[in-house]
């Protein structure tokens, strides 16, 4: 490459990231404005209040939320000690962007491994407007500090565990400590758990390597226990451990049931359509072409299949979906980051077949991908911007503080 | 069929659901508005490359098109003064969206020294953000700098569909490009139908329109 075709590309890289980083931002923003302004205000403050309990001196047992493992207290209440002001709902703001800001950047740095640098663009772009969307618009509650925004970064970090390091120890512990934090935050961090361990068969049986798969298991089990011991003394120091365990205990089976099968309707998929969009482009290109969708590069990931586990993840969590008893879009939201996995594969076998094509079409091919693309993109996030823009102006930072002060005198959290 | 004859329908297409859905209350700068998409067309045609073919494609186009867009947002700019409401916005702009893709289609095509329209097209794109958050104006504006690209984005998705040496992949690209403008107009269909329904409901015995 000549050196002024390096900087041209060098330049189109740096702009690329910098519109992705903008829109990434931009619909982020934009979600959590629509939903922090909800109308209904239900979990959000119910959890505000748990957490803000948990962190007090003498918290008592209203500081246990029955049916929902105390992760999310653990990890947000504190703040309420660290910033001073009266407390509410908005204290949390910085705490919930942050931890969905931090899943978005593992999520961005797996897909960047496992599928290269558009793959990744992509991909993550498409897991924020999945993500925001089904927040900004869930028909059950608000989308404000609900657990799955907690839960997505420690999920993440899991996988990257899974499927980034070669190190038995450093990625089963990795995996435990991520699977280990997504459990005590929400039980419905059993979808991952279950394709963590599904996967690790599958390959142990592919790869003939049951010995180094156990060890690996093992070290993930460790990884767990690491995750829930200082949980775990956290709730026996303040008197809740019994109080919690019982309540999941009796009522986190009241979440789920078995349904008779039934499409999802066209609000449901919508979200995901920018995802899907790579995922049938990618699966025609691996078909027709000698372009697996989820071959990875030798050097980039440990040798197994990451494919095959973003498709064991992908069913794991849309059957958990299907098992919630309540019609809340939010449980989707852990459907959208499998979908954004196997959208990153997409995008890969699709750059990689294209490669093989002739110019004039490879460019055809490109372009139109591309502008179809930006306007499924452009047709999923305006309405996270419509939403935004209805509900920001209801924002009133005195009734805010009034709302929390009645939900803490309120004595204990119905489940 | 004749040129006069082409223009004469697509005029015609695009003037019913103008005329039905006026708004009395609306002042002359709002009315004015209703107009707008009579003058993209007379552009559009008014610019269409000689070719037969392309002439062709180029009416087809702007005949399904055009037709769609007066019924945008009731056909009319949204109330001056105040800030448009976001979710008709973002009704609007769905209805817009084939022409944006297909208009954006044409000018990804464009030889490398043309592509100053990209900027045109990234303003529009900006306008569109901008209108979103409340700016006051009107999203079929932003539709003008890609509808002239309309035929070469046409083309080009005929090219990936039908090729003298055949290649699946291709095939699937044109037809997802197919699928998604299909998937985008249904709505700004239902509504242009819905349209000329009420403008021809008089005709046909069903009381004054609006009635």
């Amino acid at each position: 490459m000549t050196p002024p075709t390096r900087r041209r590309s060098k330049f189109r890289a740096v702009a690329a990231i910098a519109l992705a980083l903008v829109a990434i931002l931009g619909i982020h923003a934009a979600g959590r404005v629509a939903s922090f302004c909800s109308p209904h205000r239900v979990d959000s403050l119910t959890y505000a209040v748990a957490a803000h309990r948990f962190w007090q001196p003498a918290p008592g047992a209203a500081a246990v939320v029955p049916d929902k493992p105390p992760g999310q207290a653990v990890l947000t209440g504190w703040v309420f000690r660290v910033v001073s002001g009266e407390p509410s709902r908005t204290t949390l703001i910085a705490v919930e962007s942050g931890a969905m800001l931090a899943a978005y950047a593992l999520f961005a740095v797996v897909t960047f491994r496992l599928a290269g640098g558009a793959a990744a663009v992509v991909a993550t772009i498409g897991l924020v407007i999945g993500f925001n969307y089904y927040n900004a618009f869930d028909s059950t509650t608000d989308g404000f500090n609900l657990a799955e925004n907690y839960l997505a970064a420690p999920v993440v970090l899991a996988v990257a565990g899974h499927l980034c390091v070669r190190s038995a120890g450093v990625g089963g512990v990795l995996t435990g400590v991520g699977l280990g934090l997504a459990l005590a935050i929400k039980q419905t961090a059993l979808a991952v758990t279950a394709a963590v361990v599904v996967h690790s068969f599958y390959d142990a049986i592919v790869t003939r390597s049951v010995r180094a798969r156990g060890v690996r298991l093992e070290w993930t089990l460790f990884g767990v226990i690491v995750a829930w011991l200082p949980i775990v003394v956290a709730l026996q120091q303040r008197g809740l451990l019994e109080r919690q365990v019982r309540g999941l205990l009796e009522h986190s089976r009241a979440h789920v049931a078995l349904h008779a099968p039934s499409w999802p309707t066209a609000a449901m998929v919508a979200p995901l359509l920018p995802l899907l969009l790579w995922i049938l482009v990618g699966g025609a290109a691996s078909l027709t072409r000698r372009a697996p969708l989820g071959s990875v590069e030798p050097s980039s990931s440990i040798q197994t299949s990451p494919l095959a586990f973003a498709v064991i993840w992908c069913a794991c969590e849309a059957a958990m979906a299907s098992l919630m008893t309540k019609p809340a879009e939010h449980y989707l939201q852990l459907v959208v980051l499998p979908a954004a996995l196997l959208a990153a594969f997409g995008v890969r076998a699709t750059q990689r077949s294209l490669e093989l094509s002739r110019r004039p079409q490879r460019l055809r091919a490109r372009a139109c991908l591309g502008i179809v693309a930006v306007c499924i993109a452009v047709s999923a996030a305006t309405p996270i911007l419509s939403m935004a823009r209805r509900n920001g102006p209801t924002f009133d930072s005195g009734r805010e503080r009034m709302l929390f002060d009645d939900a803490l005198r309120n004595a204990e959290i119905p489940p | 069929m004749t040129r006069t004859a082409l223009i004469i329908i697509a005029l015609f297409a695009v003037a019913i659901p103008a005329v039905v859905f006026a708004r009395p209350e609306a002042g002359l700068l709002q009315s004015g508005g209703a107009a707008l998409p009579i003058v993209i067309v007379a552009l559009g045609l008014l610019t269409v490359p000689r070719r037969r073919t392309e002439f062709r494609i180029a009416i087809a186009t702007t005949l399904a098109f055009a037709a769609l867009t007066p019924l945008a947002g009731e056909h009319s700019p949204w109330p001056s003064g105040g800030a448009p409401d976001a979710f008709a916005v973002q009704r609007d702009l769905n209805v817009l969206m084939p022409a944006l893709l297909i208009g954006g289609l044409g000018v990804m095509m464009l030889p490398r020294r043309k592509r100053a329209w990209r900027v045109i097209a990234a303003l529009a794109a900006g306008g569109i953000l901008a209108t979103v958050a409340g700016a006051p104006g009107d999203l079929r504006v932003l539709a003008i700098p890609f509808w002239w690209h309309v035929p070469a984005g046409v083309r080009t998705i005929r090219r990936l569909l039908v090729s003298p040496r055949p290649d699946p992949l291709m095939s699937v690209v044109g037809a997802v490009a197919v699928i998604a403008v299909a998937g985008f107009a249904w709505g700004g269909t239902e509504r242009w139908l819905s349209g000329v329904g009420v403008a021809l409901g008089p005709l046909l015995g069903d009381g004054p329109p609006g009635g």
